[in-house]
């Protein structure tokens, strides 16, 4: 039960050792963090399982794991080593370029990013217990997290205003990225739109799919918000970024390279915490803002170069 | 009445909708109120610790002080529920596989807790449990649940599953291992309601 807390990357046991102290309430395992990642290029895969175990050992709060997007074998590992929840993240490269992993056939739960609501609808109808944004992931650059929330929270307002039949159109289009694969093949031999009755994903018809999107849209529309929980991820850097996604809805807070690339690593760990559990008040936030040395390095998201922006993967 | 919930971490939002619920289903007048606040402890009859993590709940009553007023208030006998996480800070003792354990509890009901003692998430599950003066058996919900391994005198066991308490009662205080929360059942929330008119 993570809501209203903070999960932080970490890459070893001393660095999870020092989220938990700070009151992480997860901790989410991986190789390198994000900003590492982007510096290294290359290819990001599944970390090594022995750097999990040594996580799953040294803390008593959730672990979660990151996976490729679409990596199922990769996700079994995490799941028969015990990880608590799985993140099929976009900030390791893509395994499958069409489709993501059918996480109705795991029992541990699964965390995925969104960029808009169709992809946070697709990821839930596919199984995911918890969505986040993704932001651009090792920037230490809020704005895309913020640009995801907005576009969230904007799409939830307008469904509470269409009718049926643009509801309709609506989970229509949502649901046409199941097709991806099925559109792919059609090109070469003919140009007809894929049919409601074909098998497109998880064995199951676009129209399944289909049907699935609508519901969870109708869920969407009834409860105002999404039903599961929606965290804030990608570039959160400071406590004051923390409080910002707090204070647009969101239930929770991944910080990624945010607290192992500043200078004061515990200290921005406490203090990212400390800002999350009291978001709305200016006097705390004030307090534990002050003196925690620099932030990590900020990146302009306009200066990455388009083939860089992890956020447009797997949507 | 009005039922406080600690507001800190965890599953705060599912404890006000199950709270509304039981007062509907009692057919009493009830509200519930969010605690974040050491001012937020006045006035209110009862306080819910939900479900969330224990190190983390713990670190933000010790910064906010609510840790001494809420121990203060209960030793006093103001009505108190902890479901899961909540039961480990209610606990007076703690056992942890963890070389340091981090999580400080309010230490204020004679039970023993062991945290994540049914494993990891993988190892969560529902059970059907027979709970003292309910009619009908219980659906519970145990999610990285801890256990109560013992109690003192003065606490009575309200339910066993393979040998384990998994809820009990010390005068006023009601502690849990599953999520009462999680489910449609209003049944525990209503016990609490009880305790709380009987206080």
């Amino acid at each position: 039960m993570q809501k209203g807390g903070v999960i932080m990357d970490v890459v070893t046991a001393e660095q999870a050792r020092i989220a938990e102290d700070a009151g992480a309430v997860a901790v989410m395992s991986l190789e390198r963090v994000p900003s590492d990642i982007r510096a290294m290029g290359g290819v990001a895969r599944a970390a090594d399982p022995t750097k999990l175990q040594e996580i799953l050992d040294e803390v008593s709060i959730p672990v979660m794991a990151k996976v490729r997007i679409g990596h199922f074998a990769e996700a079994r590992i995490w799941e028969s080593m015990g990880a608590d929840m799985i993140d099929e993240s976009e900030v390791l490269t893509p395994a499958d370029p069409y489709y993501h992993i059918d996480k109705s056939e795991f029992t541990v739960p699964f965390v995925c990013g969104c960029t808009y609501l169709g992809e946070a609808v697709r990821r839930i109808a596919e199984g995911a217990a918890m969505i986040r944004t993704k932001g651009e992931a090792g920037t230490g650059n809020v704005v895309e997290a913020v640009r995801h929330m907005h576009l969230v929270n904007q799409m939830i307002e307008n469904l509470k205003i269409i009718d049926d039949e643009k509801l309709d159109a609506v989970a229509h289009t949502y649901a046409k990225p199941f097709g991806k694969l099925e559109m792919a093949s059609r090109q070469e031999w003919c140009d007809d739109e894929t049919s409601a009755d074909e098998i497109v994903f998880g064995g199951r018809k676009m129209a399944d799919w289909k049907a699935d999107v609508k519901a969870i849209l109708i869920e969407i529309r009834d409860l105002g918000r999404l039903p599961v929980v929606n965290f804030a991820a990608g570039g959160i850097a400071t406590p004051a970024d923390a409080s910002l996604m707090m204070s647009m809805g969101c239930d929770g807070v991944f910080v990624g390279s945010g607290i192992f690339k500043s200078s004061d690593p515990k200290k921005m760990a406490k203090s990212i915490a400390d800002a999350v559990t009291n978001f709305e008040d200016a006097k705390t936030l004030t307090e534990v803002s002050m003196g925690l040395g620099n932030a990590m390095p900020g990146l302009d998201i306009g200066q990455i170069p388009e083939d860089q922006i992890l956020q447009n993967r797997g949507l | 009445m009005i039922i406080g919930i600690l507001d800190i971490q965890g599953a705060v939002s599912e404890h006000e909708v199950a709270f509304e619920r039981a007062f509907m289903s009692k057919n009493m007048k009830g509200a519930t109120k969010l605690v974040k606040t050491l001012d937020d402890l006045k006035d209110i009859d009862g306080l819910a610790l939900p479900g969330g993590e224990s190190s983390a709940i713990s670190a933000q009553l010790a910064r906010l002080g609510m840790d001494k007023e809420i121990h203060r208030m209960v030793e006093q006998g103001f009505p108190i529920m902890g479901t899961c996480a909540g039961t480990i800070l209610l606990a007076k003792r703690l056992i942890t596989d963890m070389d340091e354990e981090i999580t400080v509890p309010l230490g204020l009901m004679d039970i023993t807790v062991k945290r994540n003692a049914f494993g990891r998430q993988k190892e969560s599950f529902e059970h059907y449990i027979e709970i003292k003066n309910m009619d009908e058996p219980y659906g519970a919900v145990f999610i990285r649940a801890p256990m109560i391994n013992e109690v003192g005198e003065g606490v009575e066991s309200l339910a066993m599953l393979n040998d384990e308490i998994v809820i009990a009662r010390q005068s006023n205080m009601l502690a849990m291992v599953f999520h009462p929360e999680l489910t449609m059942d209003t049944r525990i929330h209503e016990m609490f309601i009880d305790i709380v008119l009987e206080i």
